[in-house]
């Protein structure tokens, strides 16, 4: 049983600690240009000199990200459960999504800035849209694929249209829509830093970007790290939450 | 307070027509317990939605003693929604009418205690075995003080020990409820024993052959349940 204490943990450390060390002695040793790739230790060394300016981007990031997602994901829910209740707004909508959807949304950027000049709508507007389409996806067909039985009950006991979509179709549709929600982080996660680089002056895509310009590649590093732990840190936090909130039925289920 | 009359539906399919009711009048009055009994797809179960309103009859009409007549059905599977707990499941149908969260507690407090829910009240509908999801079932229906409760062989799916529990307990609440209650069904002994009156329906399309006092006959009898099979055949 002492055994067993111990290990486990020492492996993910050991290799994570024996990737730093290489890294770093490849550096040290001349293998590689430090210009082209920074060792850890500089990495590092840039970090507590430039955190102030890292974090300022940090939130500038997360804050695209959260509105973009948050109205992307309210739009898409709200629309998916009418085309996926209403057979008449299903017919008229869904050609036109059809038709926007497969389009690159990075492609809008552009357009975005036209409309709405060099600020931050232009990127929250392609993060909304990277969120969108997954959920409403999957809220249609969450919706469509609702057991018509659970509809009978609430019209049985004479609940009224719009009580029906809120307390039976929503969470009726709820497993569904969750998966959705959850690309949708993914492709907001994608867009964001994207978007923020060809705006080139926001975010840690803009933080990235300019940086490279300036070839200081500790910061590129820097900001990649970063985006990875602010990506693991979101969807962790959505796990949590789905257990906790969205799905404690089918949680326990399990 | 509640009749039936010369109710007829057809359903239309790839096959054809298909006439399912013909015909079906009778009546119902306060505090009485009506069996429906007629062969499995005989079209029972329409004739319960025909009532409560959920179809539409090509014919007939249905007459309640007054308005806002309520009916709710306890269908042939629970049909609990399973995203949610028991309390919230009973409180469905008193989400819709502006009640108040003190008289929605109120109810389900009475109407928990009546059917024998306590101490499940936060279980989730999987949780609980075939005969409590039926009591949940018979509470969500109850909480909204129905004037009449339909039951669509709610009870053919759980044991016989338990159905006999459920059905003496339905009749206790219909003694002071005074709750008219039709029970559809297609089981000879769950009608006569519990029934007052049993309507008994032949098959393709559903007529009705015969109703039968069924009141006096508290005991299982062989020979009531023979003359009732042939009719059935």
């Amino acid at each position: 049983m002492i055994k067993n204490k111990i290990p486990k943990i020492i492996y993910p450390l050991g290799s994570i600690a024996s990737l730093l060390i290489l890294w770093e002695a490849a550096i040290r040793l001349g293998f590689i240009k430090s210009i082209f790739l920074p060792s850890p230790s500089m990495v590092f060394l840039a970090f507590l000199k430039n955190y102030e300016y890292l974090i300022s981007s940090i939130l500038i990031t997360s804050k695209n990200i959260i509105i973009g997602y948050f109205i992307g994901i309210t739009l898409a829910i709200f629309l998916g459960i009418l085309i996926g209740q209403y057979k008449k707004i299903d017919l008229s909508i869904s050609p036109i999504l059809l038709i926007i959807s497969p389009i690159p949304i990075i492609t809008f950027l552009p357009l975005f800035i036209l409309w709405f000049g060099l600020g931050t709508t232009p990127i929250i507007l392609c993060a909304s849209m990277g969120a969108f389409f997954p959920t409403l996806l999957t809220t249609i067909s969450g919706v469509k694929k609702i057991n018509r039985k659970y509809i009978e009950v609430a019209e049985n006991l004479n609940l009224k249209k719009k009580t029906i979509l809120k307390k039976i179709v929503l969470p009726a549709s709820f497993p569904y829509i969750t998966s959705g929600l959850r690309t949708s982080i993914q492709t907001t996660f994608i867009l964001t830093p994207v978007a923020e680089m060809i705006m080139g002056d926001a975010g840690l895509g803009g933080f990235i970007w300019r940086n490279a310009d300036l070839f200081r590649t500790e910061l590129v590093i820097l900001g990649q790290i970063t985006l990875g732990v602010m990506g693991l840190s979101l969807f962790k936090i959505f796990d949590l939450v789905e257990k906790k909130y969205l799905l404690p039925w089918m949680q326990i289920k399990k | 307070m509640l009749q039936v009359k010369n109710i007829s539906k057809t359903f239309n399919n790839k096959s054809g027509k298909i006439n399912v009711l013909d015909n079906i009048s009778f009546e119902l009055n306060q505090s009485e317990f009506l069996a429906i009994l007629g062969p499995s797809g005989c079209g029972k179960s329409t004739l319960l939605k025909i009532i409560s309103g959920l179809e539409k009859p090509d014919s007939g009409k249905i007459i309640f003693s007054h308005q806002n007549f309520q009916t709710p059905i306890v269908w042939q599977e629970h049909r609990l929604l399973p995203w949610r707990t028991v309390k919230q499941n009973i409180s469905l149908g008193l989400e819709t009418n502006n009640m108040n969260k003190l008289e929605i507690n109120k109810r389900l407090k009475k109407y928990i205690n009546l059917i024998k829910l306590n101490g499940f009240e936060n279980y989730y509908p999987f949780q609980l075995s075939g005969g409590m999801q039926q009591r949940v079932a018979i509470a969500r229906a109850m909480i909204i003080e129905p004037d009449v409760l339909l039951i669509d062989e709610s009870f053919s799916s759980i044991d016989y020990h338990t159905k006999m529990i459920l059905f003496n307990e339905l009749k206790k609440i219909q003694k002071i409820t005074k709750l008219p209650i039709i029970y559809v069904t297609h089981d000879t002994r769950d009608a006569i024993s519990f029934a007052d009156q049993t309507i008994v329906l032949s098959a393709n399309p559903a007529r009705i052959k015969r109703i039968i006092d069924t009141k006096e006959i508290k005991t299982f009898s062989m020979p009531m349940e023979k003359e009732i099979w042939d009719l059935l055949k």
